[in-house]
């Protein structure tokens, strides 16, 4: 019969946990014993797991025999507390350390959780997808749908459930009597909309396909019926204006519920509105109980291409897609996300490393304390668990204090954060407190663990023999600390690359060329409420504003546009230009904006060529027109010279006498193709006037009020967009992102060199009297220096070799989930280099300063 | 130790364990006859600590028998109880059965 044995591991353990006498030596008996019995009766595998428990249970159970140990636990505690109070510089570093690491981690932890792992508060958010088109032509594969596309799916695709699509636009609500006006985001939503979301008004009623056709009814959003209507529940039947049409409050929805989030009201679409020809429709089905979203892609796509062959001349080139809803949310900030906690994971190994490497560097100094005290009789387990008291301690302390740094990292991000969308459900919760306790409790008992159980197993005579005269640290403490500082090193170096690159690529988003000047420029939407009976009133009114606004002290320029410089949305037309083959004859279309002839100047959009319109907008049979670049790529013959063709809107002819830049809303996305017409031919009733201020715009703004109600007192003036504001908080998340990645970076750097510090300084100190020696024998300070920066040379270099390998791989692997992240290139390195080799010296400067100071007869005296 | 101490309910229940092994009980033995007669898991350790306790009050000894392969080479104790601990258990028996009497009614279990 084989001897049965029990598992190796758990038995050295055991004998490790109880005393090694006789008694101890029964006991270990028994459960081989017992389990030699057990895996007769249950075979083996039960036998070992039931040893393992056993191991466990009476090894720690038998070594806390009550009062004795919880006043030896008690002793321990008080020591550590002394201890740290006799050590204040280690215990700072090492609480700070681990609260750094922690608190970046709660915070970043958070805002994950909240952003991107909570599921969206709709009933079975799983089932709801978001449908794209796409388009291989122009590369764009995220372009919103067109509201007969709604219509098409529904009838097309069984598989969803129900379908909804929506468009957002901004107005001003006021109340009946056109008093309180206060900007409003308004959707615009197909009946499916509750159907979809499965969101029912708390109070009130949703609107249906009746309502649609009739029109006139609202539906508020919890915060505005609270903030406005006091949360009033009577507020069903409330009228209120919107800009100057009449509204009918019917219902509101709950807290929480909304769609798009940022919207205030909801409202059926008009048939009238689906024959708008831009893709601007937010298109959200739900699948069908059972069904597999592959299946809804396949119909889907199906129907995309049906669309494409029967309405070619809207749907060419176009198909459609599905993704899942949470994740098109937060889409934009999804991959950011993803390479924060990847940084801020980094972050937190790099300070448990540091803990750890201070810890050891502590139990090397403390190895002659340990031999005196197992000399005079100290159990093992005694030994131990002092040592463990202690690493927990500090780690409870690095973790509290974590969680403190946590709360106000979190706070200091949520207070400048940009628009995150679904940063409203970011809190510091339970769970977030939960998962750092359980990091914080391993971290503590990883860091003492190997420290405690190395000092215990050391013999305590040869420790006593050699410390009265101990010149160099064992060879396998030293090995392991230098790997545990390489490491730190090449996990700092990963860091910093990764973030030197993340930096570039939120720069160029947010440094990028958009084409105007949008500093000290101010836009006001001017929307009477009479509006001008015909071109020439038209004329007249603006004209009055223009040169009103013009004559304000502080004011450089003034012109009219009828669209915002940003706003992405326009007229859409066919526009058929002059001997252009691509096209032929067929209008191709084009965005049309009305500006005044100082337009251009005003913005600073570039003239590229030719001029800007005539004072009179031209010849009266063929208007002045001017095209941006776009138009001319899209548009005109490549053989030709844009200047001087003729191009035929719907309703009259127009000449091209200019081109100018291209302006563009983000990085990355392609601007329109746009004519211009002269505003002396062209008006609509609501035109922006575009100041450019001397100095600050912002100060201006009460006076160009003035100036406009001077001509029309009752014009609602409520939508002033200063534009150095707009593209500023437009690419506040990148900058944001930015300031997290630069702080990561600069945090794990600092950690590096407390690390680098640590384990120097430690080297120095006990290799005082070696180095008293030295210089006793005639070694010049240099020299001593130069062999202690040597050593950390070297340890710098080896980190930063595996660093930079290592990054290589994570640059690709980034380069995949964030867009334009281009791969490792040798001027990033270079800086990473120079940063931590500087870094490393720093952090060396110390302890070789106090080593040169090492006065050769004190170490030697004190030997 | 003091005369008078009195003892622990599992202090009670080792030493009678122990006395039912007729001096041939070691730990296993002494948990099973324990487990046996009251019907609930007794914990290793702290059966193992009421016998340290029990030797320091001097209620138990114990002899160290040779190590034997089948205990990986660890040896054995076989515990007995001391005179003094028999006394102990008289005084702790008297105890109760002073306390107990003319509530036989109550004590005895019912049929």
């Amino acid at each position: 019969m084989s001897v049965s044995r029990p598992p190796r591991l758990a038995e050295a353990l055991l004998r490790r946990l109880l005393p090694s006498d006789a008694h101890g030596r029964t006991i270990v008996g028994d459960l081989h014993e017992e389990h030699r019995e057990l895996v007769a009766r249950h075979g083996s595998l039960r036998a070992d797991l039931w040893y393992w428990r056993e191991t466990l249970v009476t090894g720690v159970g038998y070594a806390r025999p009550g009062r004795s140990t919880l006043h030896h636990l008690g002793h321990d505690v008080r020591h550590a507390l002394r201890s740290m109070v006799r050590e204040p510089g280690f215990a700072a570093a090492a609480v700070l350390t681990l609260a750094l690491g922690i608190g970046a981690g709660t915070a970043i932890f958070s805002v994950v959780d909240g952003v991107l792992l909570r599921p969206l508060p709709f009933d079975e958010p799983d089932r709801l997808v978001r449908v794209w088109a796409t388009n291989e032509e122009t590369g764009q594969a995220q372009r919103d749908l067109l509201y007969q596309d709604v219509e098409a799916l529904r009838s097309g695709a069984p598989s969803l459930a129900s379908v909804m699509g929506l468009s957002t636009v901004t107005s001003t609500l006021m109340g009946w009597a056109m008093e309180d006006p206060e900007d409003v985001l308004l959707a615009r939503t197909t009946p499916g909309f509750f159907s979809t979301f499965r969101v029912d008004p708390v109070v009130g009623r949703a609107y249906n396909a009746g309502d649609a056709s009739a029109g006139g009814v609202i539906l508020i959003s919890s915060g505005l019926w609270r903030g406005r209507f006091g949360a009033d529940p009577d507020v069903v039947g409330t009228m209120v204006h919107l800009g100057t049409a009449g509204y009918q409050i019917i219902g509101v929805l709950p807290e929480g519920l909304e769609y798009p989030r940022d919207a205030d009201m909801w409202t059926p679409l008009r048939p009238e509105q689906m024959g708008d020809d831009d893709r601007e429709v937010v298109v959200v089905g739900r699948v069908a109980d059972g069904v597999d979203p592959s299946v809804v892609n396949a119909e889907v796509n199906a129907v995309g291409a049906r669309l494409a062959s029967a309405l070619p001349e809207t749907h060419d080139g176009w198909g459609a897609w599905i993704q899942p809803l949470q994740i098109t949310v937060v889409r934009d900030v999804r991959a950011a996300l993803f390479a924060l906690l990847g940084a801020v994971g980094l972050l937190l190994a790099i300070a448990c490393v540091n803990t750890a490497n201070l810890l050891l560097a502590r139990a090397a100094r403390r190895r002659h304390e340990v031999a005196v005290r197992t000399a005079l009789g100290a159990s093992r387990v005694r030994v131990v668990s002092r040592y463990m008291t202690e690493s927990v301690i500090l780690a409870l302390a690095g973790g509290a204090a974590g969680i403190l740094v946590g709360r106000w990292i979190l706070a200091s991000m949520l207070a400048v954060a940009p628009q995150i969308p679904r940063l409203d459900t970011v809190a510091l919760d339970l769970r977030v407190v939960a998962v750092m306790g359980v990091v914080t409790g391993v971290a503590g008992v990883l860091f003492g663990v190997g420290p405690a159980l190395h000092a215990a197993s050391a013999p305590p005579e040869s420790t006593l023999r050699d410390s009265g005269r101990a010149t160099t640290l064992s060879g396998r403490r030293i090995t392991l600390q230098s790997g545990l500082v390489a490491t730190e090193i090449a996990m700092s170096t990963v860091l910093a690359v990764l973030a030197v690159l993340l930096f570039s690529t939120f720069r160029d988003a947010v440094s990028f060329d958009r084409g105007f000047e949008h500093d000290q420029l101010v836009a006001m939407n001017v929307e009477p409420l009479h509006p001008p009976a015909d071109g020439d009133e038209a004329r007249a009114y603006f004209g009055a504003i223009v040169e009103n606004v013009r004559a304000l002290p502080g004011v450089r320029d003034v012109a009219l546009s009828s669209h915002e410089i940003l706003e992405q949305r326009g007229l859409s037309l066919g526009v058929a230009v002059e001997g252009n083959p691509v096209v032929g004859d067929e209008p191709r279309p084009a965005t049309v904006r009305i500006v005044s002839g100082g337009f251009f100047r005003t913005t600073g959009i570039p003239l590229l060529r030719g001029r800007s319109f005539a004072a009179d907008g031209g010849p009266e049979d063929e208007m002045d027109v001017v095209v941006n670049r776009r138009f001319v790529d899209l548009l005109v013959d490549p053989a030709q010279d844009a200047i001087g063709l003729g191009v035929e809107l719907s309703w009259a002819r127009g000449r091209i006498v200019g081109v100018v830049g291209d302006v563009s809303p983000a990085l990355g996305e392609p601007a329109r193709p746009i004519v211009y017409l002269p505003f002396q031919r062209e008006t609509v009733p609501g035109m922006w006037v575009t100041v450019r201020a001397v100095g600050e715009a912002a100060p201006l703004v009460p006076g160009i009020r003035e100036a406009v109600h001077d001509v029309d007192r009752w014009v609602p003036l409520q939508r002033v967009d200063l534009l150095g504001e707009s593209v500023e908080s437009s690419v506040a998340p990148q900058r944001f992102n930015m300031l997290l990645v630069v702080s990561f970076a600069a945090l794990a750097l600092v950690l590096a060199a407390v690390g680098i510090y640590g384990v120097t300084a430690l080297s120095v100190a006990t290799r005082r009297s070696e180095i008293g020696i030295r210089r006793a024998l005639g070694a010049s300070d240099p020299l001593v220096a130069a062999e202690i920066v040597k050593r950390v040379a070297q340890l710098t270099g080896v980190g930063l070799a595996i660093g930079i390998l290592v990054s290589s791989l994570g640059g690709r692997l980034l380069g995949s989930v964030v867009v334009g992240v281009e791969p490792t290139d040798p001027g990033v390195l270079v800086v990473v280099t120079a940063l931590l080799g500087a870094v490393a010296l720093l952090a060396a400067g110390i302890p070789v300063a106090r080593a040169i100071g090492i006065e050769p007869t004190e170490a030697l005296r004190a030997e | 130790m003091s005369g008078t101490d009195l003892l622990g309910e599992f202090e009670r229940l080792v030493l009678l364990a122990v006395l039912q092994n007729r001096d041939e009980g070691y730990a296993i033995l002494v948990r099973r006859e324990i487990e046996r007669a009251t019907r609930r898991t007794v914990s290793r350790g702290a059966l193992y600590r009421t016998l340290d306790r029990l030797e320091t009050k001097g209620l138990v000894s114990w002899t160290l028998e040779d190590e034997s392969p089948e205990r990986g080479g660890n040896p054995r104790k076989r515990f007995s109880v001391t005179p003094d601990g028999v006394a102990a258990l008289r005084r702790s028996h008297a105890v109760l059965s002073e306390l107990s009497a003319g509530l036989e009614h109550l004590l005895e279990p019912t049929s």
